[in-house]
């Protein structure tokens, strides 16, 4: 499974690609790379099952009205089934799961 | 350490006979009002007094009624009340515009007229006259407050001219009110105006008060846990909740402590509730100190709801403006709320927004909104003396975002992303906070966010400075201000 997600704006103005392929992770901040380190495999078992979620759980799509500090983040998780592209921001009723697998990307990228 | 209202009675003082502030000396009882108890004042009118009730509250003041003696005493109506007894009306007692400490005349009316009178009216109101008004520097006011208290970095409200019932007659003194958040205490005093000493100081705290241990900045520059008070909790005090805040975890029960002690291991997630309490407090009071009394007092602060490790908000904190309502979630696993000026930072949109609605432009990244992050980086760095925005959040001593970098400047045409722009923004402001000294700075920055709005601009926000400084401070300030900005200008 391969798992990209580019994080937007949020208190500390993001612009973050995070890359999950062949069991290595990639943090590129506003165009320049953090460097990539190898997943252990039970952090890579878990955002496998965490983006599996994600892609079943779906995005929100309520109007967040204005808020300040907000994020937005797109997702792409590419599977065997396709590839399957979500987008979310702050305040939009997205599932817990995609909020999920995108906490757990901050967790094991060190970010 | 910790008892209840520990601390406060370093700030209950009484040098005065107070006689004449707890009697009504000199009031004469007229018809249709009677005295209804044994003691004390409470009038009551079997037939209501059908007339207009500021001149009833006048009529207890014993004066002659001449047009030359109402220029000089008087009443002010200084509440109203509607309730199922009637309408409630309080007057204060006045010499020459200045309020009588403790004179008020309470007017009770139904729909046929006043039917009560309660309060402490002075009968004798022109022999408290203590003549021509002081104009004391307000400054040198709140100087030896802050000495009678051993007090450093006093924030309290301008001193205000009030006449004191001495004896059978008066004297002038200043009300000041202050607040020491580390004592739990809401301090209202006064001091006589010739000398300045003290007449009256009195702790008005009611709120209960918490105890807990927390980080004083954030786990990364200050690592020792210190105890603090959470002052401003409703009573009985079991919850982290008050008039101004509410904090509880985004999912899953609150704390509940019916010791008062929010003490917890910060290994333990209900850790970050006390703390954030305690940074939003701090938050706050800086705000009170800037801003006048009604902003704190209304919507979103009645109280703010706060959130903790929302699971919503991964890598974030944010403040949405229609919900009133703060988020604080995770940085991998190091808390937001954990952060002094990240907590700040989010309560600044607060301000901003109950303000001048900043942050409610059309569409991101637009220059009123990297105003807004400006702000609060800003209000952030001020509240603090530290232009780091969340090291701790970002892992790095420098800051995630640095007010005091050399190098930030406006991009072209001041487009980009709102953080990075507001962060110049922040740069100018805390530049002109290194020239100038807090107190002007402050005072500058938060008078000049009534003049903007959601399309303002860098170069209005600007022009908002120097208005400001030009009406309070005959523009001492202008060259600092353009020397601030101009060096963070677009590249022509």
């Amino acid at each position: 499974m391969r798992i990209e997600v580019h994080q937007r704006g949020g208190i500390l103005g993001l612009d973050r690609h995070v890359v999950v392929a062949d069991g290595t992770i990639e943090v590129i901040d506003k165009g320049r790379s953090r460097g990539a380190r190898t997943l252990d495999p039970e952090e890579a078992e878990r955002l496998d099952a965490l983006a599996a979620g994600a892609a079943d759980a779906g995005a929100g799509g309520a109007d967040p009205g204005p808020v300040s500090d907000g994020m937005s983040a797109e997702i792409a998780i590419e599977s065997h089934a396709g590839v399957h592209r979500l987008s979310v921001c702050t305040g939009d009723g997205s599932p817990a799961e995609v909020w999920a697998l995108i906490g757990e990307l901050g967790r094991a990228s060190g970010a | 350490m910790f008892g209840p209202g520990a601390g406060s009675e370093r700030y209950e003082r009484v040098n005065a006979d107070l006689a004449p502030l707890l009697g009504t000396p000199g009031v004469d009882v007229e018809a249709p009002f009677a005295q209804a108890g044994r003691t004390g004042f409470f009038l009551l009118a079997e037939e209501p007094l059908r007339e207009d009730p500021a001149a009833v509250s006048a009529r207890f003041a014993g004066l002659p009624e001449s047009g030359a003696v109402a220029t000089v005493y008087g009443t002010r109506r200084t509440a109203l009340r509607r309730t199922a007894t009637g309408t409630h009306e309080r007057f204060a007692q006045l010499v020459r515009g200045a309020r009588v400490v403790g004179a008020d005349v309470d007017l009770h009316e139904d729909d046929r007229g006043v039917y009560g009178v309660t309060g402490r009216p002075l009968g004798d109101l022109q022999a408290r006259d203590p003549g021509a008004r002081p104009a004391l520097d307000p400054r040198e006011v709140l100087r030896a407050c802050a000495e009678h208290f051993d007090l450093t970095g006093l924030r309290a409200t301008p001193p205000e001219p009030v006449v004191f019932p001495v004896g059978d007659g008066g004297a002038w003194a200043y009300e000041v009110r202050f607040r020491v958040p580390e004592d739990a205490a809401d301090v209202r005093v006064h001091l006589r105006a010739d000398d300045l000493s003290l007449l009256l100081a009195t702790n008005l705290a009611l709120a209960a008060t918490g105890r807990a241990r927390v980080y004083p900045v954030n786990p990364l520059q200050t690592p020792e846990l210190v105890p603090v008070e959470l002052v401003g909790l409703e009573e009985p005090g079991r919850l982290l909740r008050g008039p101004s805040l509410d904090v509880a975890p985004a999912s899953g029960a609150r704390i509940v402590r019916a010791d008062r002690d929010f003490t917890a291991d910060p290994a333990d997630p209900e850790f970050d509730e006390p703390q954030v309490f305690h940074h939003a407090t701090r938050a706050l009071d800086y705000f009170r100190g800037l801003t006048e009394p009604p902003l704190l007092a209304a919507a979103p602060f009645t109280p703010m709801r706060i959130f903790v490790r929302d699971p919503g908000s991964p890598d974030n904190a944010y403040y949405s403006p229609d919900s009133g309502e703060v988020h604080f979630g995770l940085f991998g696993d190091r808390s937001s709320a954990r952060c002094a000026s990240v907590v700040t930072h989010e309560l600044g949109h607060a301000v901003t927004d109950a303000i001048c609605r900043l942050g409610r432009a059309f569409g991101r990244n637009s220059e009123s909104r990297g105003l807004s992050e400006g702000f609060s980086d800003y209000f952030a760095a001020s509240q603090l003396d530290d232009p780091r925005l969340g090291p701790y959040i970002a892992d790095d001593p420098h800051g995630a975002r640095n007010a005091s970098d050399a190098g930030l400047r406006f991009p072209r045409g001041f487009q980009g992303e709102e953080h990075d722009t507001g962060a110049v923004w922040a740069a100018v402001l805390w530049g002109l906070h290194g020239r100038t000294g807090a107190a002007v700075a402050d005072r500058l920055v938060i008078e000049s966010l009534d003049f903007l709005g959601p399309t303002s601009t860098f170069e209005e926000a600007r022009t908002a400075l120097h208005t400001v400084d030009q009406r309070l401070f005959g523009s001492q300030h202008g060259d600092a201000i353009d020397a601030e900005f101009d060096a963070r200008a677009p590249a022509a």
